[in-house]
């Protein structure tokens, strides 16, 4: 099994004593290499779900396993080391660090990894995401549609088994936001990786092998009423 | 190494973003390291001239010969490899038409047993052989210039003449002289022949000895102290003749340090905010290197080598600046450096404020590393990492206590008295949390005006009642340096106070004292027929306090040395009675049972005495007893004859004494010529008597008053400008904050004027409130200073008051201008919004 959640929840306290249920036991399982599409409308709890699949924070109650490792069981050093060799995040903000170039930004994860020979794969990574001609540049320099190339090659330089993306067109246009997408897709499939990502785009959703709807924090295959 | 490389990169692009913080912690770095330098200086000079000015391991003085016995025993205790003997009495010394009151030191064969004399023409020697081969003087240039002579000139010294060889500017040797007449050293054979060293003058006989290499010398001491228990003996090393030097650099160092940790503090804290507002905005990158592998810990590193890289940068910096200060410091304060002494920065002293930075680097970054602990990392990649992870009141508190104890730490090494350090450190903290306090409770206020307050000005209050840290911090800081910025004028205003009356007032053109009791009765006609006239001719009577109601003084001290008593029958001028009565009449054994004692206030509540205390004398073998029966005040600055204890009539009248007394001369254009002649005429005709040149004293003493007051106020000068570079550093970051609100106002249709005029009008009413309260302040701790700690009269100084508010209003509002016009200058809205 490459990925699964088991009755997932996760709340967070409001005020003194009350609390916000987010994920109301949300379960997934990914067996194999596909796409799979989680849409649902801004506050339903994709992005909290992509989150704790990522590890980022933890369910309040519920298992998530990734490549047969029970998250919850990894201490934070644990989880730190195998989020980086195993699952690659696209953030929508594509959280590139501003004073390191598209090379330095790309190499960073291989660096901290120690993976040897690490300026050739990251070279070689920004040439298959269309941008071996702005090495040196910083992302202040670049379009967002490059910034987010360069976020998505620093997440497959370490070459995941499984990609997780949180809107990752959402902060572009759409013309850009397609080509992206299209590159996610190319290259999902040519690692050979599995992608769960969140979006609420119906033609990006519609790319992929499984389409799944999150609405008040439930989880079905099934379109829901209320959905547009 | 992968870290610190990332933690250049962040820093070499947050660029502009740190100018401010760097700036603060250069300023911030200048004053501990300039005292620094300037105690290990004072430091390596005592330790290194300490024997040297003494000029032997032990001096030993009394103003009587020691026994054959004493003599012998001080050699055995000490086994002394080499002694030699100096005579040291005061003396006019009488040019061709001019006199004055010199020192004179008689000095053997074998002088100085170490150290030397420095002459002017910068020559040295280490033996005074030729001052006891023949009749010649080596003179302070003082005296030279009271004299009016020059080398090779001759001086009369009593009744021998003898010729100026050279002019000594720095000579070896202790001295029991207070130091108001210079120097003149002749030979031991010579002193003889002036007569002035009969039976009855006060001559200091002193023995100067060296030990045995390895002796030590304070157990030493103490053993002649135990052995020689005479109170007329007195004993001096070498630490001893540095005491007053340690105490005029003590002075001045506690003055120093104080002026530069308030500095120091506010640019910790100023720093400390920016440093913890760049670190938040850099969280969100921890976050990123975390998902990539990294540990928190070692994401935390980045912060901490970001933190330290900036610091060390600083403090080198700084360190550079300082070297130039202290190279420069001699051209400008040169004059009140002892000779010899080297004012250099060490490599000592940059490395101690090395550790104190690495240590205040991990304090900076501890903030910063408690909150990545406490977040997940979801929240670090969120897009206001700014605001996660909230630490609870244990986790804050052991953020910012290190930083606490760095400052005190600093400041004990730097005051040398844990005691004055906590001092400090509770003063500043305290000022900081009520600057605090104040900042909120006037912001408040602020708030609540918007109400009845019309459109622009309204918008004004609006941005200040946000009362944001970094407004907050400029009000402290504003208070802090205005109150800096007032309290050196008014304490100087205050102590100045206690001099400033005489200047410009008739006072007595001469003071004399020695007058042996024969010549007192002839002084008047003497001085009528020099056109001049004697005031308060008052006797004076040496004598020890043995007991206070019937207790021994011995413990005390006031057996050590001889206390000066006086009779008259009621108050002079100068002097009056606050609380008792006035004598009433001359003694009489047969009404009263005890002599009636007035006794000077100050000196009264100094050692605990009163009315009604019972008081017995010894005055030349002759017990004496009296009661306190008045206390009065004395203006001791009008120069007049006064005494702490003056009995009534008829006590002492038999008592052996001498004379003190005034010369008034008439004021006008022969007052000079007259004041030399007679200065001149009396001490050829009575060479025993002593006289002093009131009108050069005071001269001299305001001299040394404002040569003291100089480096006082540069100092204080420094301190507030260093405020306002602070200040500027604060505004700066501050306004950076606020570009996005800018840009908001920009696109709400606001033009550049009136956003600038907005933000000038901000900061003009925040320093016109903080600098009115820290002048404000700075009034109320001159009062409890001068009248609570200092005993002196309060001056306001109403000028600073103005001028600080003034200066520090238009100052803030300038700096603010220009930092709104900068950020105002910038280009790329878009990319700001």
């Amino acid at each position: 099994m490459i990925l699964s959640a088991r009755d997932v929840r996760k709340s967070f306290p409001v005020g003194d004593e009350g609390a916000l249920e987010i994920l109301k036991g949300v379960s997934l399982e990914v067996d194999r290499p596909q796409t799979v599409a989680i849409m649902g409308r801004s506050g339903c709890g994709k992005s909290t779900f992509i989150s704790l699949l990522a590890g980022l924070d933890a369910p309040t109650s519920g298992t998530i396993r990734i490549l047969d490792k029970e998250l919850a069981g990894l201490s934070s050093r644990e989880l730190n080391t195998f989020r980086a060799k195993h699952v690659g995040i696209i953030f929508q903000q594509f959280h590139l660090l501003d004073h390191l170039n598209a090379l330095e930004n790309v190499r960073l994860p291989l660096d901290l990894n120690r993976v040897v020979d690490s300026d050739a794969r990251a070279v070689a990574m920004l040439q298959k995401v269309g941008l071996g001609h702005r090495l040196e540049h910083f992302p202040e320099t670049m379009s967002r549609g490059e910034q987010q190339r360069v976020a998505i090659a620093r997440v497959l330089v370490m070459k995941p088994e499984v990609l997780l993306a949180d809107e990752p067109t959402g902060s572009l246009d759409i013309k850009t936001g397609r080509e992206v997408i299209d590159l996610i897709f190319q290259l999902t499939e040519s690692e050979k990786l599995a992608l769960v990502m969140a979006t609420h785009d119906v033609k990006v959703a519609e790319r992929c092998e499984r389409v799944l709807y999150m609405d008040e924090g439930v989880l079905s295959d099934r379109r829901p009423a209320t959905f547009q | 190494m992968m870290f610190l490389r990332l933690a250049l990169r962040e820093l070499k692009k947050a660029g502009s973003k740190l100018v401010a913080v760097f700036f603060i912690l250069v300023v911030g770095f200048l004053g501990p390291l300039f005292s620094s330098a300037l105690k290990s200086s004072v430091d390596t000079y005592i330790g290194l001239r300490s024997r040297q000015m003494l000029s032997a391991d032990i001096a030993v003085s009394s103003l009587r010969e020691l026994t054959p016995e004493e003599d012998k025993s001080l050699l055995d205790l000490t086994k002394a490899t080499r002694t030699t003997n100096e005579l040291e009495f005061m003396t006019m010394a009488r040019g061709r038409d001019v006199s004055t009151l010199v020192e004179v030191r008689g000095v053997a064969e074998g002088f100085p047993l170490s150290g030397e004399f420095q002459f002017e023409d910068k020559s040295k020697t280490s033996s005074a052989a030729p001052l006891l081969a023949a009749p010649i003087a080596w003179v302070f240039p003082e005296a030279l210039a009271q004299l009016g002579l020059a080398v090779g000139d001759e001086v009369a010294i009593g009744q021998t003449k003898f010729e100026i060889a050279a002019v000594v500017i720095d000579g070896p040797g202790t001295s029991r002289g207070v130091g108001f007449a210079p120097k003149m050293y002749i030979g031991l054979p010579f002193v003889k022949m002036t007569g002035l060293t009969q039976f009855g003058s006060q001559v200091y006989r002193r023995k100067y000895i060296e030990l045995p290499k390895g002796m030590d010398v304070p157990s030493t001491a103490a053993k002649i102290k135990e052995t020689l228990a005479d109170p007329d003996i007195f004993l001096r090393t070498p630490a001893d003749s540095m005491a007053s030097l340690e105490r005029f650099f003590g002075f001045y160092n506690l003055y120093l340090v104080s002026i530069s940790m308030i500095v120091f503090a506010l640019s910790w804290v100023s720093a400390f905010y920016i440093i913890q507002v760049f670190l938040q905005e850099r969280l969100k990158n921890a976050g990123v290197l975390m998902t990539f592998g990294a540990s928190r810990e070692a994401s935390g590193l980045v912060s901490l080598a970001e933190v330290m890289i900036v610091m060390i940068f600083s403090l080198v910096v700084a360190a550079v600046i300082v070297v130039g200060m202290v190279a420069l410091a001699p051209l400008a304060f040169g004059s009140l450096f002892p000779i010899g002494f080297v004012l250099r920065l060490g490599l000592g002293d940059i490395a101690r404020m090395f550790a104190i930075t690495v240590v205040s680097a991990i304090a900076f970054a501890m903030p910063v590393s408690i909150r990545l602990r406490v977040s997940t990392l979801q929240d670090l990649l969120s897009e206001t990492a700014g605001g996660v992870g909230r630490m609870t009141r244990r986790q804050a508190i052991l953020s910012y206590a290190p930083l606490v104890l760095v400052f005190v730490l600093l400041s004990i090494w730097l005051m040398r008295s844990w005691q004055q350090a906590l001092q400090l450190t509770g003063g500043v903290f305290a000022a900081l949390l009520v600057g605090w306090l104040l900042a909120r409770v006037v912001f408040r206020a602020l708030f609540a005006m918007r109400k009845n307050t019309p459109g622009f000005a309204r918008l004004v209050l609006l941005q200040l009642a946000r009362s944001r840290f970094g407004v907050n911090l400029c009000f402290v800081t504003l208070v802090l340096g205005t109150l800096v910025l007032n309290l050196v004028p008014h304490l100087l205003k205050s102590a100045v106070a206690e001099i400033e009356p005489i200047q410009g007032k008739e006072i007595p053109a001469l003071f004399l004292f020695n007058v042996p009791e024969a010549v007192a009765p002839q002084l008047g006609s003497f001085a009528t027929e020099r056109g001049a006239e004697i005031r308060f001719l008052s006797p004076m009577i040496l004598a020890r306090l043995m007991k206070v109601n019937g207790e021994s003084t011995r413990d005390d001290g006031f057996q050590r040395f001889p206390v000066r008593l006086s009779y008259r029958e009621k108050p002079i001028l100068s002097e009056k009675i606050t609380s008792g009565e006035a004598f009433k009449g001359p003694f009489d054994p047969t009404t009263s049972s005890l002599p009636e004692i007035s006794m000077e206030e100050n000196f009264a509540d100094r050692n605990g005495f009163g009315i009604g205390d019972r008081f017995e004398f010894d005055v030349q073998g002759v017990p004496v007893e009296g009661r306190v029966t008045s206390l009065r005040t004395v203006k001791w600055t009008d120069f007049n004859p006064n005494f702490f204890m003056v009995f009534q009539p008829g006590v002492l009248d038999d008592a052996p004494k001498t004379f003190i007394a005034n010369v008034n001369i008439a004021a006008g254009e022969q007052r000079e010529q007259l004041k030399s002649k007679f200065q001149y005429d009396l001490v050829r005709d009575f060479p025993d008597m002593n006289v002093i040149d009131i009108s050069r004293s005071l001269e001299r003493a305001m001299e040394i008053v404002r040569s003291i007051l100089g480096p006082v106020r540069a100092a204080a000068w420094i301190a507030v400008a260093m405020t306002f570079l602070i200040l500027l550093g604060v505004i700066a970051h501050n306004l950076r904050l606020r570009t996005r609100e800018i840009e908001i106002q920009k696109l709400l249709g606001a033009d550049a004027g009136l956003i600038r005029r907005l933000i000038s009008a901000e900061y003009f009413v925040l320093s016109l409130v903080a600098s009115v309260l820290g002048a404000g302040f700075s009034i109320a701790m001159t009062l409890i200073v001068s009248l609570g700690i200092l005993d002196l009269p309060a001056k306001i100084d109403y000028g600073a008051f103005a001028i600080s508010v003034v200066l520090t209003v238009l100052v803030t509002t300038a700096i603010a201008n220009v930092s709104a016009r900068r950020v105002l200058g910038l280009r790329g809205t878009t990319r700001r919004l």
